[in-house]
C-alpha cells in the first residue's frame, strides 16, 4: 500500500462515516415530524420506531467506528512516520465492519430490528441485524490490533523515545474500545445470537443490560477521544499557538481510559437487577471522569490562550478575541467545548443517584446526548475532516467560508433541538415515545418545544448536508493543494524525560483489570448464582 | 555531542494562564450553581415518588 492507497483507504472509511452521517440525518428530520404529529400522514409507529433504531445504529456505531478507524489509521502512519502494518489485515477489517454494516441494515430498513440502538431484550430483533453489528466490532477490532502492534514496532525500534502525543491518545483508545466491547460481545455471543437462532427460548435481560451497561458507557468516550486527540494535537497550531501541556494531555488520555471503563451502571439507576451499593459505586466513578474533562479543558483553552496572546490579546479575556475565528478547527473547538460544557452538565444530573429519577427515562436523556455525541464530538469530527481533506485528496478546500457557515449552523440547530428537548424532560416527556398528541393539559404543553425541535433539525439537516457537499466539492473540483504534511502541535515547553506510565500502557491495562473485576464481577456473577426461569442466566 | 535543540519562545509562552482560570472559575460556579438550583429548586420540591 503506497502513501496515495493508504490516503484512500482512510478516504473510504471516512465517506463510509459519512453517508451513514448523511442518511441519519435525513431519518432523523422525518423522526422529530413524525413525533410532533404535526402531519398526520406520516403518523407510524411502526416506521418511527424503524427509522430510530436506523438513525441511532447509523450515528452511534456505523459513523463513529468507520471514523475512528480512518483517523487512527492517518494519525498512526503520520505521527509514527510508518505504513499501516499488515496492509491485507487492515483491509480485511474494514470489509468486514461494511458487510456487517450491510448486514444489519437489512433488517433496520424492512423493520425487522426495531430495537432501537441499545437493543434491549426481550425487544428481539431479525438474527441478521445481531449477525451485522457483531461484525462491524470485530472488523473494528482488527484495526485497534493493528493500532497496538504499530504501537509495539515503533517502540521497538524507538528505545527510550517518546510516544508522540497524538498516537500515545490513538492508541489509548485502541485499549478504551477493546476494553468496552467485551461487554456487549459476551451479550451478543452468549444471549442474543442463540436467542434470536432460536436456540434458547429465553435469556436473562437483566444480565443482558449489566453487560451492556459494561460497553454502553465508555463507547461514549470511544467516540469522544477523537474529539479530544483534535483538541490537543490540531487545535492549538490551528490557533497560532503551542500545545500547554503535553504531559497534561498524556494524563487525561490514561484517566478517561481507566475511570471511564467501570461506570456504567448510572445507566441501570432504577434497574432491579443490581443492589443499591454498586450503582453508588458506578455513580462515584462517574463523576470522577470530570477530572480529566476539566483537565482538557483547562489545557485546552490554555493553549488557545498562549495563541491568543501570542496573537495581541491583552487583559483577562482579550485573548478570545484576538483567537482566529474564521479557522474552522478554532471555531469547532470554541463551539464543541461550549456544548460539552452544557451537555456536561447535563450528565452531572443524570450521574447524581436521586436527582437521576427526575429525568430517567425521559425527554431529558436523548436531549444530553445528542448535546454530548452531535454537539460536541461531531463537531470535531467536522473539523477534523476540513483540516484532513486536502491532505487526503491532495485539493484545497473548494471554499473558505463555507466551513464555518455549517460549523455556525450546526451548533445554532443543535443549541434549537436540545434545549426544548431537555425541558420536554422536565416537564414529564417520556422518551421512546412515537407520539406525543394525546390532548391533554400535560401534553398541550409540550407543543411550542416540538415545534422549536422540528426547526432545529431541519437547520441540522441542512448543515449535514452542506458539509457532505463541501467534502463532495472538494474531493471532485478543488484546486490543488500544495502542503499535504500533517502538522501536529508542538507543547509549549517540549518534552524531555517522561515517566515510563505516560508512555505505554502496561500499568494501565493492569489497573484497569483490576477495576473491572471489582466493578463487575459480583454484578454479573450474580446471575450464575440465584434462582431464575430458566436453566441459567445464558439461557441454555 | 549533538548541540542541544533550539527551543524558539514567543510572547505569551511564560505567562501564566489567568484567563483559562478565570474562565473555569465562572464555569465551576455556574455548574455548580446549575446544579444547586436543580437540586433545590426542581427536584426536591416534586416531592417522594408516589
Amino acid at each position: 500500500m503506497s502513501d496515495q492507497e493508504a490516503r484512500r483507504f482512510v478516504i473510504d472509511h471516512f465517506w463510509v462515516a459519512f453517508a451513514a452521517f448523511a442518511l441519519a440525518c435525513v431519518l432523523a428530520v422525518y423522526q422529530v415530524l413524525e413525533r410532533s404529529g404535526i402531519i398526520p400522514a406520516i403518523q407510524s409507529p411502526a416506521v418511527y420506531f424503524a427509522s430510530v433504531s436506523t438513525h441511532g445504529v447509523l450515528m452511534a456505531y456505523v459513523l463513529t467506528t468507520f471514523f475512528i478507524m480512518g483517523f487512527g489509521y492517518y494519525v498512526a502512519t503520520t505521527s509514527l512516520k510508518m505504513p499501516i502494518w499488515n496492509k491485507p489485515l487492515a483491509k480485511t477489517g474494514y470489509w468486514i465492519a461494511l458487510g456487517g454494516t450491510v448486514m444489519a441494515a437489512i433488517p433496520l430498513l424492512l423493520g425487522k430490528a426495531s430495537v432501537l440502538y441499545t437493543f434491549y431484550p426481550p425487544v428481539q430483533a431479525n438474527v441478521l441485524f445481531y449477525l451485522g453489528a457483531t461484525l462491524l466490532v470485530v472488523g473494528s477490532w482488527f484495526w485497534a490490533g493493528i493500532m497496538l502492534v504499530m504501537l509495539h514496532q515503533w517502540k521497538t525500534a524507538h528505545p527510550g523515545e517518546t510516544v508522540p502525543l497524538p498516537m500515545y491518545a490513538n492508541a489509548a483508545n485502541a485499549i478504551l474500545w477493546l476494553w468496552t466491547s467485551v461487554g456487549v460481545a459476551l451479550e451478543m455471543v452468549f444471549q442474543l445470537l442463540p436467542w434470536a437462532l432460536g436456540l434458547m427460548d429465553t435469556i436473562d435481560v437483566g444480565l443482558a443490560r449489566t453487560l451492556f451497561a459494561w460497553t454502553l458507557h465508555p463507547i461514549v468516550y470511544f467516540w469522544l477521544l477523537p474529539a479530544y486527540m483534535a483538541y490537543y494535537v490540531f487545535v492549538p497550531a490551528a490557533a497560532g499557538g503551542k500545545l500547554f501541556s503535553d504531559e497534561l494531555a498524556r494524563v487525561s488520555f490514561v484517566m478517561i481510559m481507566v475511570f471511564g471503563l467501570p461506570i456504567g451502571f448510572h445507566h441501570l439507576y432504577v434497574d432491579p437487577e443490581q443492589a443499591a451499593g454498586w450503582k453508588l459505586a458506578h455513580g462515584i466513578g462517574t463523576f470522577a471522569v470530570a477530572i480529566p474533562t476539566l483537565l482538557t479543558g483547562f489545557t485546552v483553552i490554555a493553549s488557545l490562550e498562549v495563541a491568543g496572546r501570542k496573537l495581541g490579546g491583552q487583559g483577562l479575556f482579550g485573548w478570545i478575541g484576538a483567537l482566529p475565528w474564521r479557522n474552522p478547527m478554532v471555531l469547532a473547538a470554541i463551539l464543541s467545548l461550549l456544548m460539552l460544557l452544557l451537555g456536561g452538565f447535563g450528565g452531572m444530573i443524570n450521574a447524581s443517584y436521586a436527582m437521576n429519577t427526575m429525568v430517567h427515562n425521559t425527554a431529558w436523556v436523548p436531549g444530553h446526548f445528542h448535546l454530548i455525541f452531535a454537539g460536541t464530538v461531531i463537531t470535531m469530527y467536522f473539523a477534523i475532516a476540513y483540516y484532513l481533506w486536502p491532505k487526503l485528496t491532495g485539493k484545497q478546500l473548494c471554499s473558505a467560508s463555507l466551513p464555518t457557515l455549517q460549523l455556525w449552523s450546526w451548533f445554532i440547530g443543535m443549541a434549537i433541538l436540545t434545549t426544548p428537548w431537555h425541558v420536554l424532560g422536565l416537564l414529564g416527556q417520556p422518551r421512546r415515545i412515537s407520539d406525543v398528541t394525546y390532548n391533554t393539559l400535560l401534553t398541550l404543553a409540550w407543543d411550542p418545544y416540538e415545534l422549536a425541535m422540528i426547526l432545529g433539525g431541519c437547520v441540522l439537516l441542512a448543515s449535514a448536508l452542506l458539509f457532505v457537499y463541501i467534502l463532495f466539492q472538494t474531493q471532485t473540483k478543488g484546486a490543488e493543494e500544495p502542503d499535504r504534511a500533517v502538522a501536529y502541535a508542538e507543547p509549549l515547553h517540549p518534552v524531555v524525560k517522561l515517566p515510563a506510565m505516560l508512555n505505554g500502557f502496561g500499568l494501565w491495562n493492569r489497573v484497569i483489570l483490576v477495576l473491572m473485576i471489582v466493578s463487575f464481577a459480583v454484578p454479573i456473577g450474580q446471575f450464575f448464582f440465584m434462582d431464575s426461569f430458566s436453566p441459567s442466566a445464558w439461557g441454555y | 555531542m549533538p548541540a542541544p535543540e533550539h527551543h524558539e519562545e514567543a510572547p505569551g509562552d511564560h505567562t501564566s494562564p489567568v484567563g483559562t482560570w478565570a474562565l473555569l472559575c465562572i464555569v465551576g460556579a455556574a455548574m455548580t450553581a446549575g446544579w444547586l438550583f436543580l437540586y433545590f429548586g426542581i427536584f426536591l420540591p416534586r416531592g417522594v415518588v408516589q
